[in-house]
């Protein structure tokens, strides 16, 4: 009897929990995103909308920009708020991944994450058992890193992460933090603190200028998603629908949609958006796409545009996606990389390098592909290797460029033209391999069957050079680039790369 | 001369030219480099960048690799003459190698990479070089010979000498051991000259004190002070004179008897009376005064003396009645360790002086009597004086607002030249050039006195402009080279039609 009744009773437990839900939905108090978004905060040597700082902070704290109905400035602002008397009850959660930390933290097995106030209590206890690991594991690792995201929610909800702009009695920006900015008769009327925030924006632009708004700009285009829509677009028009015309327009439009955004990025932080491993990604994406509408036009060939389009939704794929290995804040720069001519003509001629060589890799496997599971005729074939060659040579030539105004900007800054850094001999071992690669299809040495799997197989070392020395290898003079949790990665796509190496190599000409 | 090429002749130029000349050699050369360049790398990644240069990058068969570069670069020139047009961008590429190769080896050869040291009001005109040298000056006159140590990665067999200096072995990279060593002269048998090791610690830290009244000991003293207390080693006979001693009577010295000999020499009275807590240590025994007492401990066995500050425990760890306490420099393999070099940082050099031998530091340089004369003995870095005076005047570091992250540091110097005083502003990417040198803002450091002193990396390149044209003519040489057989084969298609 009663299993009849189930679901409708849990029906319309279902349809009561709703309509608490409406009913119940977040007290904001004056925490409104239109008010929010826009305000100042210093934050990391550099002044930014609040709305980018939050989705940054909730991003660190959760992986998500907003929770419920809950804007991410609006989450930011009733959890710094929780400091005050307000009765809020709004809280992050903590997603604990680690086994060893899961069983630390006893958390239970259909459980995913952990409320950061409960973790808040076991501080002590992470931060004892961090240090009792001498070596430096993952485990270690992610302890500090939970250690580290504790704290900052700690600082979040005693209100200490919002600094608010202040004018001074000697008109200048004092910031300060919310207790010291509200009353707590500001706190308890909405509409008086809402008053003192619009009036606090007010000065801040009056004083130092509303440059930081572009930002708020930048945050709402959400251009990199646009971007990857219209790739897409491309690629199934070219792919699915086969209309050159209509893929190519698209094309365009991912370009002028990619370099909107990070003109944008450069009027933002003031510099070339080639200075992190975000920026270079992002940049070698598009570089790719341009010489590939460059190569396709003067080679009359669509297979280097869809090359191009995969190339660079590849790219997108990997900083939208990869958020641990690359991240899309805007920092300010380390003394030696303030100097805009060098470094934008050096690392753009080095990553439009990489996105050729990219091409050339991502081509020269789509041929070893096509020919040891599809069909290849050997007019394609031709054609194909053709373009690989064509990749390989501006590639090079640009590499050679970009390692020369290298040392020329390393002798300008450092006074020396070469030092044996890593980045440095990371780049040149890259060029030497493929001008060994060019040099040898001169002589028989490479055949030009034998020429496809070299150029898959060099590309290894472009992602070492790239990838490797900030992940693997971590020292030297170009540590300001160093990130961490990209090593995994490099070795999964070695491992892809050789076994798809060796599976093309077995029998190759089988099919043709 | 002559007979090199004469057997070059015999040996055929032509053969000679077209295997070094050729591709094959050009391809096999390369991958060899890359394959050090690689391994170099990843050395570094592992033992820091002054093992790799030592290992790799600036060895011999590392050069020789790069002059096998070049002997290649040159002679597939030289196999493709007489001149063709088409390969106009090919010559120009490899004459631009050349350039670039001829450049780097005169900035080797004479070119100048140190750095100088400023600290605000103070003059200096040394920069220091990376190349180790060891010196010995002779105190009275400064007479002065200088021994550039070979810049190897592993122990380095010298054998050379200076009367009755011998310059055994140099280890680039080493870690101190710990021994006893026989004593070189004997002794009286009731003289004592004992030396103990100790362990401080509380929860917190743990600290090795090594303290010794051996006279042949010139590595350990037998005081040492900290923050909050002084310690003092005594010889182990003048503990019985601390037992006897009361609260308000502090241990006097008997000179006659034997007993409690040789005492204020030890500034043991004032050290008691002193505010200023003090541990006195007799090898085996502890005697501390405090709240007006003595307080005495034996550290026999596994005894621990308790130390009424701090919560500090000591433990006897090893003690010797006659031997002599020796850092022996051993060498090691350096480890880096998130970018920072944590084993190995030490150079030590083993030098014979009169039969005896002797290590020297790069942290600790040595007296010694040479020829019945004090020298000191040091190793240290090659020094070269500047033409003219420097002066720091100001120091300015801008932080990234709201952060401690520096975003520039900035030099104000004044120069003492020939011709006059002078003032400049050296800072990140903007250099001074003075007289042929180069100077650029490299890093800066905090004084005792809580000021900031700057240090400028100093740099003399006579092989730059050589480079310059050479980087210049290689991307160009490449772009008339892709340019030339884009067009032929324009003009082939055309042909075709």
């Amino acid at each position: 009897m009663m299993k009849t009744y189930l679901p409708t009773i849990s029906f319309l437990f279902f349809l009561l929990s709703s309509l608490c839900n409406i009913s119940l939905a977040t007290e904001k108090y004056f925490c409104d995103s239109k008010l929010l978004d826009s305000l100042p905060i210093q934050q990391n040597g550099r002044i930014k909308p609040l709305l980018v700082h939050a989705k940054e902070i909730l991003k660190d704290l959760t992986g998500k920009t907003s929770q419920d109905d809950l804007s991410s400035s609006e989450l930011f602002c009733l959890l710094s708020l929780k400091s005050s008397s307000l009765p809020i009850t709004t809280s992050l959660k903590a997603k604990i991944e680690h086994v060893e930390a899961r069983i630390l933290l006893s958390v239970g097995r259909d459980e995913s994450s952990v409320e950061y106030d409960n973790l808040l209590t076991q501080l002590p206890t992470i931060q004892r058992s961090a240090m009792l690991i001498q070596k430096e594991n993952s485990y270690k690792k992610y302890l500090n890193k939970l250690y580290n995201q504790a704290n900052i929610y700690q600082e979040l909800v005693a209100g200490a992460n919002w600094l608010l702009p202040q004018r001074s009695s000697s008109n200048e920006i004092k910031w300060s933090t919310l207790k010291n900015f509200f009353s707590e008769e500001d706190l308890t009327q909405p509409s008086l603190a809402s008053q003192k925030l619009a009036q606090a924006q007010k000065d801040f632009i009056a004083l130092q200028g509303d440059h930081y708004l572009i930002e708020v700009t930048y945050a709402k285009l959400h251009l990199v998603d646009f971007s990857m829509l219209l790739t897409m677009i491309a690629l199934i028009a070219l792919v699915a629908i086969k209309n050159f015309n209509f893929a190519l327009g698209f094309s365009v439009l991912t370009v002028l949609t990619e370099s909107t955004y990070m003109i944008l990025r450069m009027i933002i932080s003031g510099r070339a958006p080639v200075t992190n491993m975000y920026e270079t990604m992002l940049f070698s994406g598009l570089g790719g796409l341009f010489l590939a509408l460059i190569i396709g036009h003067v080679k009359k060939d669509k297979i280097i545009v869809l090359v191009g389009l995969a190339y660079n939704l590849l790219s997108l794929f990997m900083i939208t996606f990869a958020h641990g290995m690359f991240s899309s804040s805007i920092g300010p720069l380390v003394p030696v990389l303030r100097d805009n001519f060098w470094l934008s003509t050096h690392v753009t001629s080095i990553i439009l390098s990489y996105g050729a060589l990219g091409l050339s890799w991502l081509l020269a496997n789509v041929i070893l592909i096509k020919r040891r599971f599809f069909t290849l005729s050997s007019d394609d074939l031709a054609r194909y290797t053709d373009i690989t060659y064509t990749c390989l040579k501006f590639g090079t030539v640009l590499l050679a460029l970009g390692i020369i105004l290298g040392g020329i900007w390393a002798d300008y800054s450092w006074g020396r033209f070469w030092g044996w850094d890593p980045k440095e001999t990371w780049s040149l071992i890259v060029l030497l391999i493929y001008m060994a690669i060019i040099h040898g299809k001169h002589t028989t040495w490479i055949p030009p069957a034998r020429f496809i799997p070299f150029t898959a197989a060099a590309f290894m070392s472009v992602m070492m050079a790239w990838f490797g020395v900030n992940y693997i290898l971590a020292s030297g003079l170009h540590s300001y680039g160093f990130s961490e949790g990209g090593a995994l990665f490099l070795f999964s796509f070695f491992t892809l790369q050789i076994v798809l190496l060796i599976v093309t190599a077995i029998s190759p000409k089988e099919k043709n | 001369m002559a007979k090199l090429i004469e057997l070059i002749k015999s040996w055929q130029w032509e053969k000679f030219e077209k295997t070094f000349g050729g591709l094959k050699f050009a391809v096999s050369i390369i991958l060899l480099f890359t394959v050090a360049m690689i391994a170099g790398t990843f050395i570094e990644s592992y033992y820091g960048t002054e093992f790799a240069n030592r290992l790799v990058y600036k060895s011999l068969p590392f050069m020789l690799l790069q002059g096998l570069i070049f002997l290649s670069v040159i002679l597939a020139a030289f196999v493709r003459t007489p001149f063709k047009s088409r390969l106009t961008g090919f010559y120009i590429i490899h004459f631009g190698i050349l350039l670039i190769g001829a450049g780097s080896f005169i900035t080797y050869y004479a070119g100048v990479d140190g750095n100088i040291t400023l600290v605000k009001g103070e003059q200096n005109r040394t920069v220091m070089l990376y190349d180790d040298i060891f010196l010995m000056t002779e105190e009275s006159t400064g007479k002065q010979i200088s021994y550039e140590l070979p810049f190897a990665a592993f122990t380095a067999n010298i054998n050379a000498s200076y009367g009755p200096l011998t310059i055994k072995k140099y280890l680039p990279s080493s870690e101190n051991e710990f021994i006893w060593e026989k004593p070189l002269q004997a002794y009286p048998e009731d003289s004592f000259i004992h030396s103990s090791q100790y362990l401080f610690f509380n929860d917190q830290m743990s600290n090795k004190l090594t303290l010794s009244l051996h006279p042949e000991s010139n590595q350990f003293e037998s005081m040492a002070h900290f923050d909050s207390f002084s310690i003092f080693y005594l010889p182990k006979n003048l503990f019985a004179c601390f037992l006897q001693a009361t609260p308000n009577d502090p241990p006097v010295v008997n000179s006659s008897d034997g007993q409690c000999t040789a005492f204020a020499t030890y500034g043991v009275k004032n050290a008691a009376n002193n505010n200023r807590p003090a541990i006195f240590l007799f090898g085996e025994s502890m005697a501390i005064f405090k709240n007006g007492q003595w307080m005495t401990s034996s550290l026999k066995g596994n005894n621990l003396g308790n130390i009424p500050w701090m919560g500090l425990n000591v433990k006897l760890l090893t003690h010797s009645e006659k031997m002599v306490p020796t850092l022996r420099p051993f060498f090691v393999v350096p480890i880096q360790q998130d970018g920072k070099v944590i084993s190995g940082t030490q150079k030590a050099l083993l030098v014979n002086i009169n039969g005896e031998d002797l290590w020297i530091t790069d942290g600790a340089p040595l007296r010694a009597m040479v020829n019945g004369k004090p020298h000191r003995l040091e190793l240290s870095k090659v020094k070269l004086r500047l033409p003219f005076e420097f002066m720091l005047t100001k120091f300015k570091m801008d932080m990234n607002p709201g952060t401690q992250m520096p975003a520039s540091y900035e030099s104000f110097v004044k120069l003492f030249l020939p011709d006059g005083n002078q003032d400049h502003h050296i800072y990140m990417n903007n250099p001074l050039k003075m007289m042929g040198f180069t100077f650029y803002q490299s890093s800066y450091f905090e004084t005792n006195e809580g000021d900031f002193g700057s240090v400028l990396s100093a740099n003399v390149d006579p092989g730059r402009p050589i480079k310059y044209w050479g980087s210049l003519l290689l991307v160009l040489g490449a772009m008339i080279h892709y340019y030339i057989i884009y067009r032929r084969k324009k003009e082939n298609t055309k042909g075709a039609k």
